[in-house]
């Protein structure tokens, strides 16, 4: 019976997993294209190239994108975009994201998005495709009380889907209390 | 590249130059050496740097400046501009900033608002390199990152 249970209890955990890797969370879905709240950086120091538009940021790095989601690191370069021609009358499309086009960001990288956490030593935030890489570590993406690494996990901030590559190696970080119980 | 600093100086300026004497009628560029050589100006101070075509590399405006040293000028309530090959132009405000008219750098350990594109940065304490077309700032780094169109101001961040 107590065997019973916690299989169920194991199996229920699995298929949660199964829905936070897969399953894009309802609001994300109809996320306007773009958000007008600023994107902002901060860091203990800067070079910035203003002929290439590329900022090199050292010490405590910290990317907001959007309320919920930081992006920190040690060191990273962020890529700006070039001022275009139709910049004064720009589309909301190619200034969703205060024209910035990628940001590569290393050194105890640590990705906050509402319930999930994830940790590695590099990411790489293309706004083109709206994805960050994460890799080095290696990577380990976490929720609630599960964790699960991979060699290369993907955000799909779109669809707010995680990717696992080759394949997730999943563990449960569990409680003394919880651990106690399993065993009993 | 080779280059020759051109410097413009508006009305009413005190213009002591360093021997004592007040400045007489002089070329451009003997204008250029004297006023950066003078003790102390006031009213629209505005440095420049052009390019052997023409262009204009960088500019810094204040409403008055003076001497540290030979080579250093200090520029209060400063509004530089900074024009890359594109012809884009990025603008900075500082409370003062030193100039040095050998290395060509400008230096402040003040609070720096930078705009550049659809962007914002501030912070604290800069250095200028001109020659690899790139600046530095040293401290409490803030990039605001706007996505709304249109030219910014200051008035963006409040």
């Amino acid at each position: 019976m107590k065997q019973r249970a916690m299989g169920g209890r194991i199996t229920a955990a699995l298929i949660g997993t199964a829905l936070w890797l897969g399953v894009p969370q309802g609001a994300a879905a109809a996320a306007p294209a773009t958000n007008p709240v600023p994107v902002r950086i901060n860091a203990d120091q800067l070079k910035y190239d203003y002929e290439n538009n590329i900022a090199y940021l050292r010490g405590n790095v910290v990317v907001r994108d959007q309320p919920g989601r930081v992006l920190s690191s040690d060191n990273a370069t962020i890529y700006f975009g070039k001022k275009t021609q139709a910049a004064p009358d720009a589309t909301a499309q190619n200034v969703a994201f205060g024209n910035v086009e990628r940001i590569v960001a290393v050194g105890n990288v640590r990705l906050v998005d509402g319930a999930y956490r994830v940790i590695s030593d590099k990411a790489v935030w293309s706004k083109l495709d709206n994805k960050i890489v994460l890799t080095g570590g290696p990577p380990k993406a976490m929720r609630d009380t599960a964790i699960i690494s991979a060699t290369r996990i993907i955000y799909d901030l779109t669809a707010e889907k995680l990717q696992f590559q080759p394949k997730p190696i999943i563990e449960y970080n569990l409680s003394p209390a919880e651990k106690a119980r399993l065993l009993q | 590249m080779k280059r020759m600093t051109t410097l413009v100086m508006s009305v009413l300026l005190v213009c002591v130059s360093s021997t004592g004497n007040a400045t007489t009628e002089t070329t451009p560029r003997q204008a250029a050496s004297e006023v950066l050589d003078a003790f102390m100006m006031r009213d629209d101070v505005r440095l420049t740097e052009i390019d052997e075509t023409g262009r204009k590399l960088w500019e810094v405006r204040g409403v008055s400046a003076e001497s540290q040293n030979a080579d250093v000028v200090r520029i209060y309530k400063v509004e530089a501009t900074l024009i890359t090959e594109r012809g884009e132009q990025v603008k900075m405000y500082t409370e003062s900033a030193d100039v040095n008219r050998r290395t060509r750098e400008i230096v402040t350990e003040c609070h720096v608002d930078i705009i550049s594109g659809d962007r914002v940065l501030s912070g604290t304490g800069m250095r200028i390199n001109h020659a690899k077309r790139e600046f530095d700032l040293f401290k409490d780094v803030q990039i605001v990152a706007f996505r709304q169109a249109g030219e910014l101001t200051l008035e963006s961040l409040r």
